[in-house]
């Protein structure tokens, strides 16, 4: 019996905690409204009421952290992480990807010489 | 004589303008220390109308982000296939993305801008971030950009 009641104070807590963190929001909290909330959707646009009046798109990833912070995660130093581009050698990672600069010519765009690949560096 | 006359005249008419179709354009985006991961570009042009004319690079190799590039995405309606072979790494704070590519001469001084459309995780998208005529004399000018790119030049 009393691991039955420990059980439903948990379950309990639990549920309950989301609304208790809205509870605790500062004053100055923001609005935000889930402009795709489909569930199992790996991004979510987020429209956010910067307090300028003026609603904004954020990026948000589904999968990230929780901190509200609204930040980087991986310590802010800018550099290219492994959730942000694919790794060539990862089948997975291509499908439905654009092909990257190298493995096939560019689009005949008529921008550009037909079949010369742009020469990239980045430091 | 005469024949031979003709036949170096005309091969000549075929090719000068082949020659002078292209020139090698270096692109130099340097990104701000905006504190977050790594920034996606879209670099792509529009014609004297406004109207979409082709994509030039693409920083970012994950097709599921590009949405967040919202000009970009709405001139292509996010095909892929704009920027099959002309995609690359994304771009990290305070670093610099140097392109070198044969653009058609005719893009310069003729109505075509140069637009850059920037996102970066978590962090409020940036469309058409940059927006620069194609102009002889616009080369070699930074240009500066509002949010995550420090500033652009295009140089021959």
């Amino acid at each position: 019996m009393k691991q039955a009641l420990a059980l439903v104070l948990a379950s309990g807590t639990l549920g309950l905690a989301p609304d208790a963190e809205a509870g605790i929001a500062p004053p100055a909290a923001h609005a935000y409204v889930f402009a795709d909330a489909a569930a199992g959707t790996p991004t979510r646009p987020l429209l956010v009421d910067d307090g300028s009046g003026d609603w904004a798109l954020f990026w948000a990833n589904g999968g990230g952290s929780d901190d509200g912070n609204g930040g980087g995660s991986d310590g802010g130093n800018g550099g290219d992480s492994d959730d942000d581009d694919c790794n060539l050698n990862d089948p997975a990672c291509g499908a439905g990807n654009a092909a990257p600069a190298g493995t096939v010519a560019p689009p005949k765009n008529g921008l550009f010489t037909d079949g010369t690949a742009p020469v990239v560096k980045s430091n | 004589m005469k024949p031979l006359f003709a036949a170096l005249a005309l091969t000549t008419a075929l090719i000068a303008p082949g020659l002078a179709l292209a020139r090698p354009v270096t692109l130099t985006t340097n990104l701000s220390d905006y504190g977050g991961r790594g920034a996606y570009l879209a670099i792509y042009v529009t014609d004297p109308s406004g109207a979409y004319a082709g994509s030039l690079w693409m920083a970012g190799g994950k097709s599921k982000y590009y949405k967040h590039l919202s000009d970009w995405a709405r001139f292509t309606a996010g095909d892929v296939a704009q920027v099959d072979g002309i995609t690359g790494a994304s771009v990290g704070a305070g670093q610099s993305l140097e392109l070198t590519m044969d653009l058609a001469d005719a893009l310069f001084d003729a109505g075509y801008t140069l637009h850059i459309d920037a996102a970066v995780e978590d962090m409020r998208d940036s469309p058409n971030e940059i927006a620069v005529p194609l102009t002889g004399n616009g080369a070699g000018q930074p240009v500066q950009g509002r949010r995550y790119i420090a500033d652009f030049t295009y140089a021959f």
